[in-house]
């Protein structure tokens, strides 16, 4: 297998791999990938949210295989709700193998807290290196993993790296599961990123788990935290669907898709889970996907212009699944076959198609189906202006048979 | 003016313009955009478009500033449809700034097509480019522009740099408005958009507009469009919302804001005209755009944290509007405000709120009121989960009110 054509999974641009394009990366292997999405399903407004949904999406994180899930027990200044507390600890009863993480305060109380819930570690969130010291010291004895997230103003720039980097050489002194850098505005380019982990990493005693945090306000969070890895982060922070507020964070699907088939860098994420995941995210939290969404929307495999139904028919016919750039069957999808405007004014699709069928399938036939089916697209009122495969398959029955005259349907 | 601090417009990572950062550009003073919504439109599947919508549309486009629009008038080997052509002609009929393109073949016969229905040039595709002079002449002398599409199976990588640099200067003795670079399933990372462009640009006879167009499979279009830009793209190819099938289109909304924010790249764009066009494209298409859609959707600027709707608050008291990356008002959107589980966990918001209310506002009413707002969102059966404005200052004056009375006196 070469990376850039995993066969029957994905197919992209062998130059994604030269030396040209990768010269200034320092990717690693693989990343581990922290789950926010119960993090930010709590602050996206509007969000209906319950614990019986939170610990849905939580054993299917499990079998998606994500290595971290992070809620804020506390955010901000702001303490924890009864509801939260209560949600966290119906999580943690979870039988699963990622470790779940709840924000706290670098006080005993707050991380007493995240214990007395049975969390597995503690994400410190606020307060100087000094109480950190002793709350890394507090957790640890208490059987905690240790977090850090790094934040001012929820700016990068407020956070040079060379004097960030001071900071993270001391806490380096501890084992830490991961140091988050917080950005919340997405006030930072791809490039921006890629080159501030580099520099970040050049003055750094040790390798350090850091993990970008990265929110979509101009659209660009999943290309933002892929660059972050090509600068060498080791793990990325993300959603499900890209839910939170700020226009999203990136979106988990996103992201470990591309960094496995553009980069080449291992998630640990089984893949074919993703559809599912999505959906169980979006029924839990009522934050509805659109349809056009990369990789998990209804309509990311739709397919209507006739060369390609023609071909995913062939493929189909043959057991195969036609790879453009991504199989379906990568994300746990399947392609959706229609047949629109774009699809009838030829008639490959439509002869392959009644082929399958076992009904007559020269050009004039097709052709009968298809004048069948623009009288049907035209009698239609409003979309969607394409016809599914089972009503294709009803319709052309129809006019192959004579009930159904090919002018009028 | 520092290019990564407009006052009142953006506010970005200084780092985004560093030497470090941007050694590796060749980035255009300016680009121009090719606004391909009409296009897109008429082959989204399901999209119940109308020759009136796509006139409403190429209008608004006209606003923003678009310097071209196109339509498929062919698209592959598929010849137009009537209604196409009518769609077209209107569209030409309009009174308008920008250029209106169609697709055509390499024969005469193709591109009269365009010319007779009233289109500025042609966008020439499929055929054989040894004709390529004499159809350019013919054009010429009918008084159209015209430009030239490169694609082979939609897939960069079937056209190494090399090669499109060779196909580029076979047509550059001729003024071509601009080059387009089709890729319509995504499997180029944006650093290899960058190589790539950087690599046809050493290799041509003289320097040309090459546009990308790129589809959004893995979420990264609007990323992969301006690495283009920064590899010497001087146009780019979007649409509206990115609509469009495979995920949709690099979304102009994202690119103009990203190259004018992120990368100080003039685009022409009215900004403030993005919002109103991304809802009158959904309008017109049935396309629906997510609420958390970058820039244009409906929450792409909602406030639910306390500390930021309190941030808000306070700068609109001043006659103000508070920027964290983008002023809504960039983009002809602003701000909504909500109350929410984030909001009344403190009574910042709440007190500011009261205070700009004229009504009391000491910690205990805003703590009455966060209660009463508490209290009103445990009965709401349904999202969304949040009072707005209006909402709290009714519900602050039914539990104030009293207190007002008293103040009054």
């Amino acid at each position: 297998m070469q990376a850039w054509s995993n066969p029957g999974k994905w197919s992209v641009n062998p130059i994604n791999f030269s030396e040209g394009v990768r010269a200034e990366f320092e990717l690693p292997q693989r990343v581990f990938v922290l789950d926010s999405t119960l993090r930010k399903m709590t602050e996206t407004p509007g969000c209906r949210w319950s614990v019986a949904g939170a610990r849905d999406i939580a054993a299917m994180a499990d079998e998606v295989g994500v290595t971290y899930m992070v809620v804020n027990i506390v955010h901000g200044l702001q303490p924890p709700s009864r509801s939260i507390k209560e949600m966290f600890a119906a999580v943690a009863g979870v039988r699963r193998r990622f470790k779940l993480f709840g924000t706290a305060w670098p006080f005993r109380e707050s991380i007493d807290l995240v214990t007395d819930l049975g969390g597995d570690g503690v994400d410190i969130a606020w307060g100087e290196l000094t109480a950190f010291a002793d709350a890394y010291d507090y957790a640890d004895s208490r059987g905690l993993l240790v977090a850090k997230e790094l934040s001012r103003g929820s700016r990068l720039e407020h956070m040079p790296p060379s004097g960030l980097a001071q900071q993270i050489n001391l806490l380096l002194e501890r084992d830490l599961a991961y140091i988050g850098l917080h950005d919340n505005t997405n006030a930072t380019s791809p490039e921006g990123w890629r080159y501030y982990v580099k520099q970040l990493r050049k003055a750094l005693v040790d390798e350090a788990p850091l993990v970008p945090h990265v929110h979509n306000l101009l659209g660009q969070a999943t290309a933002a935290t892929c660059a972050a890895v090509t600068g060498g982060a080791r793990g990325v922070d993300v959603t499900a669907n890209g839910i939170a507020a700020s226009s999203g964070l990136a979106a988990l699907e996103e992201t470990v898709v591309a960094l496995e088939a553009y980069y080449g860098v291992q998630t640990g994420i089984e893949l074919t889970k993703l559809r599912a995941y999505s959906q169980v995210v979006s029924e839990a939290t009522g934050l509805p996907v659109h349809p056009n969404k990369p990789l998990v929307g209804d309509d990311t495999f739709i397919v209507e212009l006739d060369m390609f139904v023609r071909e995913v028919l062939e493929a189909r016919l043959h057991e195969r699944e036609r790879v453009h750039a991504i199989a379906p069957s990568l994300v746990g999808h399947e392609y959706t076959l229609v047949w629109g405007f774009n699809t009838i004014d030829q008639t490959g699709a439509t002869q392959e198609k009644l082929f399958q069928m076992g009904l007559p399938n020269d050009e004039a036939t097709a052709r009968r189906v298809n004048d069948a089916i623009r009288a049907a697209l035209n009698a239609r009122e409003r979309g969607p202006l394409y016809l599914i495969e089972p009503e294709f398959e009803t319709l052309a029955r129809d006019v192959v048979q004579g009930r159904t005259r090919g002018d009028h349907a | 003016m520092k290019a990564w601090h407009n006052p009142g417009r953006w506010s970005v990572n200084p780092m985004n313009f560093s030497e470090e950062v941007t050694r590796d550009f060749e980035l255009p003073p300016r680009v121009f955009v090719l606004d391909s919504t009409l296009r897109k439109m008429v082959e989204t599947p399901g999209c119940a478009w109308t020759a009136e919508g796509a006139m409403e549309i190429a209008a608004m486009a006209d606003e923003i500033g678009v310097e071209f629009m196109v339509v498929n008038l062919v698209y592959g080997w598929m010849p137009p449809s009537k209604k196409l052509l009518q769609m077209f002609e209107r569209v030409a009929s309009l009174k308008r700034r920008f250029k209106l393109f169609g697709t055509a073949w390499l024969t005469r016969e193709s591109i009269d097509v365009v010319i007779d229905h009233g289109g500025d040039g042609v966008d020439l595709t499929r055929g054989d480019l040894a004709k390529f002079d004499e159809l350019y002449d013919h054009s010429r002398s009918r008084g159209a522009l015209v430009a030239k599409e490169l694609s082979v199976d939609s897939r960069l990588e079937h056209m190494p740099p090399a090669e499109i640099a060779r196909q580029a200067n076979q047509v550059l003795h001729r003024d071509l408005v601009y080059i387009g670079l089709h890729e319509n399933k995504g499997p180029t990372t944006p650093e290899a958009w960058r190589y790539c462009m950087k690599q046809i640009r050493k290799g041509l006879a003289r320097d040309v507009i090459f546009i990308p167009h790129i589809h959004n499979m893995l979420g990264q279009a609007t990323a992969a469009t301006c690495a283009a830009v920064t590899g010497g793209a001087q146009g780019v190819d979007v649409t509206a919302n990115g609509i469009a099938t495979d995920c949709g289109l690099g979304a102009l909304e994202e690119v103009v804001v990203s190259l004018e924010a992120f990368y100080g790249v003039a685009t022409g764009i009215r900004l403030e005209k993005l919002r109103a066009y991304s809802q009158l494209v959904s309008r017109v298409t049935g396309i629906p755009v997510h609420l958390n859609k970058p820039l244009v959707g409906d929450l792409a600027f909602l406030c639910e944290t306390n500390p930021y709707v309190r941030e808000v608050l306070e700068a609109r008291y001043h006659r103000q509007e508070h920027v964290r990356l983008i002023a809504p008002s960039l983009v002809g959107q602003s701000y909504t405000l909500v109350w929410g589980s984030n909001t009344v966990g403190e009574t910042d918001a709440t007190r500011e709120k009261l205070f700009q209310m004229e009504l009391p506002h000491d910690e205990a009413s805003a703590r009455k009121v966060n209660e009463a707002i508490l209290v009103e969102l445990d009965t709401r059966a349904g999202s969304p989960l949040y009072l707005t404005e209006l909402e709290v200052e009714e519900l602050a004056r039914r539990v104030l009110g009293g207190a007002r009375a008293r103040m009054g006196h």
